[in-house]
């Protein structure tokens, strides 16, 4: 298939390519200890709290994707100053999901991952490649942390 | 009503800022950065990211910030 034309098909079934990343993406993610919600990835590592968008380009077979990593505690006290309290207490997902939420230190920002549409299994290649980056730089993340907590205790 | 953050932007870095010098226990911080950098550029509505009511999110930081302030000062004198 010729690029442009690969790039069409794209386009014209959208809806189905981002279903078929869902789809794919969640048993991966569920792997790895993460859940997908509303086409968030998220992970809940208390205290820390870490979410990446995942989003299908509109116009190329392109995936983007961010990720940002937050303490429960940053959400809770935005909440708190909105009056937003019981906010704190509804579903976990919501501090992915939620309009009215912190992104957190930075991890990945717009990360892309080009994709063959007319490879079949496009979708799967992508899920791994989106989870396993993901949860690679919370790792490291939450590994630097520990690092500099052992650090300061010298 | 609240309005919808704007979704193109994927951080509200003034925002996270204020919440973070007040998780570190910068109050004073917190409502100088919320009064200043964003009331001096956009002072028809002192927001960093979105409302919540006619308010804007800057607005609410400080008034959290200056409760919190108070609260700290009235138990400064009690003790």
């Amino acid at each position: 298939m010729r690029a442009d034309q690969s790039e069409n098909e794209w386009l014209r079934n959208r809806k189905a390519e981002k279903r078929a990343l869902w789809e794919a993406l969640r048993p991966v993610a569920r792997g790895l200890g993460w859940r997908l919600t509303g086409g968030y990835l998220w992970s809940d590592r208390r205290p820390f709290f870490a979410r990446a968008s995942v989003m299908p380009q509109r116009l190329s077979p392109v995936i983007t994707f961010s990720l940002g990593v937050k303490t429960f505690a940053f959400d809770d006290l935005l909440w708190n100053i909105l009056g937003m309290q019981s906010n704190s207490s509804e579903r976990t997902s919501l501090r992915a999901t939620g309009a009215f939420t912190t992104f957190g230190y930075g991890l990945i920002r717009g990360r892309e991952v080009v994709v063959d549409p007319s490879s079949g299994s496009w979708p799967e290649e992508a899920a791994r490649e989106i989870a396993s980056s993901c949860d690679k730089a919370v790792d490291a993340f939450l590994e630097s942390i520990v690092g500099m907590r052992r650090g300061s205790t010298r | 009503m609240e309005d919808a953050p704007n979704r193109n932007r994927s951080t509200k870095p003034g925002l996270e800022e204020c919440l973070a010098r007040i998780l570190l226990g910068d109050v004073e911080g917190a409502l100088d950065l919320a009064q200043h950098k964003v009331r001096e550029t956009r002072p028809h509505r002192p927001a960093f990211a979105f409302g919540v009511g006619d308010k804007g999110d800057a607005e609410l930081v400080c008034e959290w910030c200056e409760r919190e302030l108070a609260r700290k000062g009235e138990e400064r004198h009690g003790a």
